[in-house]
């Protein structure tokens, strides 16, 4: 079966080419570079074959359905876990045997932790600043991620987004140039939500690089300069907020309610100029093209001419939602179709 | 900042969440001084003439203050590193911790140190407490070799504890089972039975364990009859043995990410 095959565990120390050594990695101006990642919880396989780059000052977000691998890859890439194949380079190093200096470098929240409930907010954070070679003023640190006011209480007495934000600062107060955040916001609610993103966007600010997970889409969306979908192991589509998934140059819905006046034979006219699809259904004319614009001229065209409107006009390009559900339903189907074969 | 400082700010760290966990207190603190206050007031002015070794009569508050100050220092040590180290794994602190530069020989001396040296207080509490209500002399010109007895007995405890951590599987288990493996040892080692000889099999196995050797020459050092500077080497010795093997599997085994990552 393929799939033992590809779950082999590498020797460990197994000499993996890395063709972008330190100095190309600081030219290329990469942080984080994965090829063919690979990574086998026995016989299930949760990553497979994942490739991602991400440019250093870029926010990049790992976006999919829970059990997509996101923490998996994440926590490779942070020297947390092993892997089963594939080249990792994070900062120019393999994190398969991290240094000191590599970790001095890097921030990061992971996806479940807790602080000492005894330590106060203040004491934590001064206590992790001291690990770091060039560490943040700690008060300014608290002040980021708004917990001044919780300086001296103790970390089990937060509340649960405050928790979270002790780790934000917890990950930023070294300085790193790096950080990975691990679905930062989930069991927020909402006004939290988008008090973190805002903190979240002051790393931009701060030129930090930064690599978050969410299951959250709008999540995504606000933040990242880049998304990543992750379903099943593996990158589904990439690409920036407004072009993922071909969206910039995927078909508009062209739609309004049809004016009385409006010939029948003059919509199929534009809509065949326009290598578009018609349907009216109830008085409601939608037509489906690549080509908005050479819809939209002749209708406006007619509307003037007749001194009328075409009411209720919208032009709709697919939404991210719209592009997320057809990317992960078509893979999520694949996916209950491998588990059939698995199963066999 | 230079490892000593780091250091310094960790032993703060850790000694705080002791004195500030109120589970922590009652295990270490309260339940050993009141395994005196109760033992000394049923025994109080008792002796026993048939203690192993000795040839002469020994009051029962002096093998009681003895016996607690290792109970305490075994509670400050193995019980409360385990605790500590198994529940802050679980909960995903060593491995938050494991992400940042600090070196681990910095948090592992930090968390020996800062049992050590609340041992070493809790000697103080315990004997001081056994001298006022009991009348217990304090061990005078041994003191060296309580100081001794008391550094290596808390220090291999307290080593054996890092890979005991790792036993403990689950969050919820570390209390229970820290609790469980040493209340079984202090049985086993005599220490709620004060100047009864042991059945010869109890006493074997009990002499596999560190908590009888450090009891035994715990008890020496506080023993008005002893001869001499009052160091049990023998014991002192298997002490060290444990505190040898405790690292070098520390070293081998010690965990940071929780049951289940891999
Ligand atoms: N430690 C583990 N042992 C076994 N399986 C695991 C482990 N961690 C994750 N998995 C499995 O790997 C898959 C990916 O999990 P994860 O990386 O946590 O996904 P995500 O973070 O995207 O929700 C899931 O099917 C999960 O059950
Ligand atoms: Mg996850």
């Amino acid at each position: 079966m393929v799939i033992d095959d590809a779950c082999t565990e590498q020797p460990a120390g197994a000499p993996g080419p890395a063709p972008d050594g330190p100095a190309r990695d600081e030219a290329g101006g990469q942080a984080i570079r994965v090829r063919g990642l690979r990574k086998c919880y026995g016989r299930v396989e949760a990553v497979r074959g994942l490739d991602l780059t991400v440019r250093r000052g870029e926010i990049a977000a790992l976006l999919g359905p829970n059990g997509a691998g996101k923490t998996t890859t994440v926590e490779i890439l942070e020297g947390h876990r092993s892997r089963t194949s594939g080249d990792v380079q994070v900062l120019g190093a393999d994190p398969r045997r991290p240094t000191r200096e590599w970790r001095a470098r890097i921030g990061l929240v992971l996806q479940s932790t807790q602080m000492p409930a005894e330590l106060t907010v203040g004491e934590l954070v001064a206590r992790f600043a001291a690990f770091y070679p060039s560490p943040r003023d700690v008060d300014e640190t608290i002040e980021l991620v708004g917990l001044t006011a919780k300086r001296r209480a103790r970390a089990g007495r937060l509340s649960g987004g405050q928790q979270r934000r002790l780790d934000v600062a917890l990950a930023l107060v070294g300085d790193p140039e790096l950080v990975f955040l691990d679905e930062p916001t989930t069991g927020f609610d909402p006004q939290a939500r988008r008090q973190a993103w805002s903190m979240i966007d002051t790393l931009r600010t701060l030129s930090k690089t930064v690599l978050l997970t969410t299951h959250y889409l709008d999540e995504a969306e606000a933040l990242a300069d880049r998304i990543a979908v992750v379903v099943d192991g593996r990158i589904a589509a990439e690409g920036t907020p407004a072009t993922l998934g071909g969206r910039d140059s995927a078909p508009c819905e062209v739609r309004f309610c049809r004016p009385e006046r409006l010939d029948p034979a003059v919509l199929d006219l534009v809509a065949a100029s326009a290598e578009g699809s018609l349907t009216v259904v109830g008085g409601v004319v939608t037509l489906r093209t690549a080509d908005p614009a050479g819809v939209l001229g002749p209708l406006l065209d007619w509307a003037r001419a007749h001194g009328t409107e075409l009411p209720g006009l919208e032009v709709r390009r697919p939404s991210l939602e719209d592009v997320y559900l057809a990317i992960t339903g078509g893979l999520g189907a694949r996916r209950s179709a491998r588990r059939l074969e698995d199963s066999r | 900042m230079s490892a000593v400082r780091v250091l310094r700010r960790e032993v703060g760290c850790a000694s705080r969440v002791m004195l500030r966990s109120p589970q922590t207190l009652f295990l270490v603190v309260a339940l050993p001084v009141l395994y005196l206050v109760i033992f000394g007031a049923i025994f109080s002015g008792e002796e026993v003439n048939d203690v192993p070794g000795r040839s002469w009569n020994l009051s029962v508050s002096v093998i009681m203050t003895a016996s607690v100050v290792v109970i305490g220092v075994v509670s400050a040590t193995f019980q409360s590193l385990t605790m500590t180290l198994a529940q802050d794994r679980e909960r995903g602190v060593l491995k938050r911790l494991r992400s940042t530069p600090l070196p681990s020989w910095v948090f592992f001396t930090a968390q020996v140190l800062t049992a050590l040296l609340v041992s070493v207080a809790l000697a103080v509490l315990v004997t001081g407490c056994g001298a006022l209500a009991f009348d217990v002399a304090l061990p005078g010109r041994r003191t060296p070799a309580a100081l001794v007895t008391l550094i290596v007995g808390a220090l291999s405890c307290s080593l054996v504890a890092l890979p005991f951590s790792v036993l403990v599987r689950r969050s919820a288990a570390a209390l229970p089972l820290a609790f469980g493996v040493s209340l079984g040892l202090f049985f086993l080692s005599g220490n709620f039975f004060p100047g009864k000889a042991l059945p010869d099999p109890v006493a074997s196995v009990a002499d596999i364990f560190p908590v009888r050797h450090f009891f035994v020459a715990m008890l020496t050092a506080f023993d008005p009859h002893t001869t001499g500077a009052g160091f049990e080497w023998d014991n002192l010795a298997v002490l060290g043995g444990w505190a040898v093997a405790g690292a070098l599997l520390a070293l081998r085994w010690f965990r940071w990410a929780p049951t289940g990552d891999r």
